[in-house]
């Protein structure tokens, strides 16, 4: 973390508390890793070369569509560049022998020879793992087939590979998870403000309404929705986002409640203050630790959530890397016990390091913890009981 | 104080009928209601559980056609059916004559099963109480113990290390460790402990006493673990905090001033005031035993509790079941967020939900 000088001397001693935190910082850089590489996925974990050097040009088939007409073939759909054939043209430069011998000439030009005719050398440059989520692996034996040196962590029972969807299904949970957040945070300090600074009645009939949206079973929301507009990624999003964001609203409202017959407050009403400025500007940044509380379980929770919904058919369209789908063939193949382990590590290993990066976070926030001076910063464990006291009872 | 319980039970009205009104209404512009879904069941539909729990078959395919056999059911079944379940009246007719069966506390007959809705929910009691009580029961009796010991040794690694883990305990859905048990101790790969489904043995009729004690014992030993492990972050760390906030207090160094000994102290004394605040969570607890269902967990473990109940109604378009536990549920649930207020004024006389600024 670059020095910013910009940062306000609090900011600054709250960047400093969040490094002390030993835990929250390394699983920050962890995940920071974690995820910067699944944000790579393409070129980590893809059926198609990142590059591909054909008769001296480089290719990035990544990025572009290349028929197999493009490297000698015959047909004008994408090249298959996992099937030998098609290495065999790109490596030979598209010798029209490829589609008779393929194995005998990929294995003469790796031994360095110089082949007859219109011969022109080439290479291909793999990622490290040859497959991509929805990729069909090619290997003997029943559909999920243990771990091997092709399949590190084994196939599914549709035979893809478990690695790959897992890089892919990591990131699609974590950008679903921060996205989610972001939003319902947006929206539910928003309303609780609006809810505690104006009090009495504006009060009493938005309660009365978050009580009705929070006693909706959203589940079945959600399978009625997903019958009449069909399934997607935005819509889930949207659907969470509705049914999560009277989580933040609580804790919100009770700081605003609370500040808004201080003396700033009312100073600034007294001096003409608009009430729109009154509230994000001066009362939002103390009410903002009570909201930073609510992170670890906003992010954990959408995570959660995306895999019961996946888990239970009503989550992402059936093409989407899914992490909760893993969870159920796990439960569908016991005599695969690979799929269990790792779909109950990766989800182990994501949260914990997310819950330890919002935990400090919060505790860099927390001004009983920002200017605590021999800095043995712990778990605040007042807020996480007051925090999950609210969760409970919002349940 | 009665005028403030006065006005939150007059609220629960207005609440209650809000949460029935939008549910009834978005109903109304789902395809596929339950007329479609008998259809679809006498056509050779599937069951709603197959895709979760194994086997699964495709849809049958059952499209518009000039061909007689094609098409089904004749016009005037259907109309039979329609006027059998009440959907020839209009949308709003059927609603107040929803509510009022509700507020006369008559809920009706399943669609599917000709069960009233009431038995149907006493049905799916035991699984719902067996998980409840048990998870429960040991959440209170780990939690309590460890969080007077995290306040006791608070700061030491002791205390950091066991926060950690059941912080991660409680920020992994349940589901995912139900999994990992089913595969290490119920699968076929590792060890064969424990059954796979139900709640007891299909020859449960002829054990003794003591053995169907222990065969219900070995059927709820892992759903009742799955569910439990993430109960104990919150109550350890509410039992912490009260315990900590209590022994920084003066009647604390005036008992040890006056020589008890420390555990004198902390049962005879700090005890009773530490565990106030868990108290006032009994009445949500209460209703938890009884009336909580985790769908996933009760799914995994071929358990049919009130998860699946509800679950499968929803999905099964089996209304009766969906407005019928709704309306309860959601009654109950207000009730009880009522009472737990009250419960904390009870025990802190100093709360005042009256006092608003």
């Amino acid at each position: 973390m670059a020095r910013r000088p910009y940062l306000s001397p609090l900011n600054q001693r709250r960047v400093r508390n969040f490094k002390r935190n030993r835990r929250a910082y390394w699983s920050l850089m962890i995940f920071g890793v974690l995820f910067g590489l699944s944000l790579m996925a393409e070129f980590i974990a893809n059926d198609k070369p990142i590059v591909v050097s054909y008769r001296g040009e480089l290719h990035m088939p990544i990025f572009n569509f290349y028929s197999e007409q493009d490297f000698g073939g015959d047909f004008p759909t994408e090249a298959g560049y996992g099937e030998v054939e098609v290495d065999c043209l790109i490596v030979t430069g598209g010798l029209q022998d490829c589609f008779d011998t393929p194995e005998e000439l990929i294995a003469a030009v790796d031994a360095g020879q110089t082949l007859d005719g219109d011969f022109e050398a080439g290479w291909m440059l793999w990622p490290v793992i040859p497959y991509s989520f929805n990729t069909i692996v090619d290997v003997a034996g029943v559909a999920p087939s243990p771990p091997s040196d092709e399949n590190w962590l084994g196939t599914d029972d549709t035979k893809r590979d478990v690695l790959a969807r897992v890089i892919y299904g990591f990131r699609l949970s974590v950008t679903f998870a921060l996205t989610v957040t972001v939003a319902a945070s947006i929206i539910g300090i928003m309303a609780g403000a609006v809810q505690g600074y104006f009090g009495g009645w504006t009060d009493l009939i938005f309660q009365r309404f978050i009580e009705i949206w929070t006693g909706m079973p959203s589940l079945y929301v959600i399978i009625i929705v997903f019958a009449i507009l069909g399934r997607s990624y935005w819509l889930l999003v949207f659907l969470t986002v509705l049914f999560g964001w009277p989580a933040l609203v609580g804790v919100v409202r009770a700081e605003f409640l609370r500040a808004r017959n201080l003396e700033y407050v009312r100073a600034a009403k007294a001096l003409g203050v608009r009430d729109r400025t009154i509230m994000f500007r001066h009362m939002l940044p103390n009410a903002m630790v009570a909201t930073v509380t609510m992170l670890p379980f906003l992010v954990t929770g959408a995570i959660g959530g995306l895999a019961s919904l996946d888990f239970l058919g009503f989550g992402l369209p059936s093409s989407a890397p899914s992490l909760g789908e893993m969870t159920l063939q796990a439960k569908q193949n016991l005599q695969a016990p690979w799929l269990g382990f790792t779909a109950f590590f990766t989800f182990a290993i994501m949260l914990s390091l997310l819950v330890f990066v919002f935990e400090g976070v919060r505790d860099a926030f927390d001004p009983r913890k920002t200017f605590v001076a021999d800095g043995n910063v712990t778990v605040d464990e007042a807020t996480f009981a007051d925090a999950a006291k609210s969760k409970a009872a919002n349940q | 104080m009665g005028a403030y319980i006065l006005r939150r039970l007059l609220l629960v009205i207005p609440t209650l009928l809000g949460i029935m009104i939008i549910n009834f209404a978005l109903t109304q512009f789902v395809p596929g209601g339950p007329i479609e879904q008998i259809l679809a069941e006498m056509e050779g539909g599937g069951d709603v559980f197959e895709g979760i729990s194994g086997g699964g078959s495709e849809l049958v395919e059952t499209g518009d056609s000039d061909y007689i056999g094609g098409r089904g059911l004749p016009a005037d079944f259907i109309a039979d059916l329609e006027r059998e379940f009440g959907f020839d009246k209009p949308p709003l007719e059927r609603f107040l004559t929803m509510m009022w069966n509700y507020m006369r506390l008559d809920f009706g007959e399943s669609y599917f099963r000709s069960i009233s809705v009431f038995d149907l929910v006493l049905e799916k009691m035991p699984v719902s109480i067996t998980l409840g009580l048990w998870s429960t029961l040991i959440a209170y009796l780990i939690s309590i113990p460890l969080g007077i010991k995290k306040a006791v040794r608070d700061g030491t690694p002791f205390d950091t290390w066991t926060s950690g883990a059941i912080i991660v305990g409680y920020a992994i859905p349940g589901f995912l460790f139900a999994i990992l048990l089913i595969v290490l101790f119920a699968g076929g790969s590792y060890w064969r402990l424990f059954p796979l489904r139900g709640l007891t043995s299909a020859n449960f009729e002829d054990l003794s006493m003591i053995g169907k004690v222990l065969d219900y014992l070995w059927h709820i030993t892992l759903p009742v673990l799955a569910s439990t492990i993430s109960a104990f972050a919150t109550l350890t760390l509410l039992t912490k905090n009260s315990f900590l906030d209590e022994i920084k207090k003066q009647y604390v160094m005036t008992a040890r001033a006056k020589g008890l000994s420390e555990s004198r102290v902390l049962y005879g004394h700090v005890f009773r005031n530490g565990m106030l605040i868990v108290i006032s969570g009994f009445p949500a607890l209460f209703i938890g035993v009884f009336f909580g269902g985790s769908l996933i967990i009760e799914t995994l473990f071929s358990l049919d509790g009130l998860g699946r109940l509800g679950f499968e109604a929803a999905v099964a378009r089996d209304y009766p079941v969906v407005f019928g536990t709704l309306f309860a549920f959601s009654l109950i649930g207000l009730v009880v967020g009522i009472l737990t207020d009250l419960t904390y004024v009870l025990i802190d006389p100093r709360i005042d939900f009256e006092a608003r600024g």
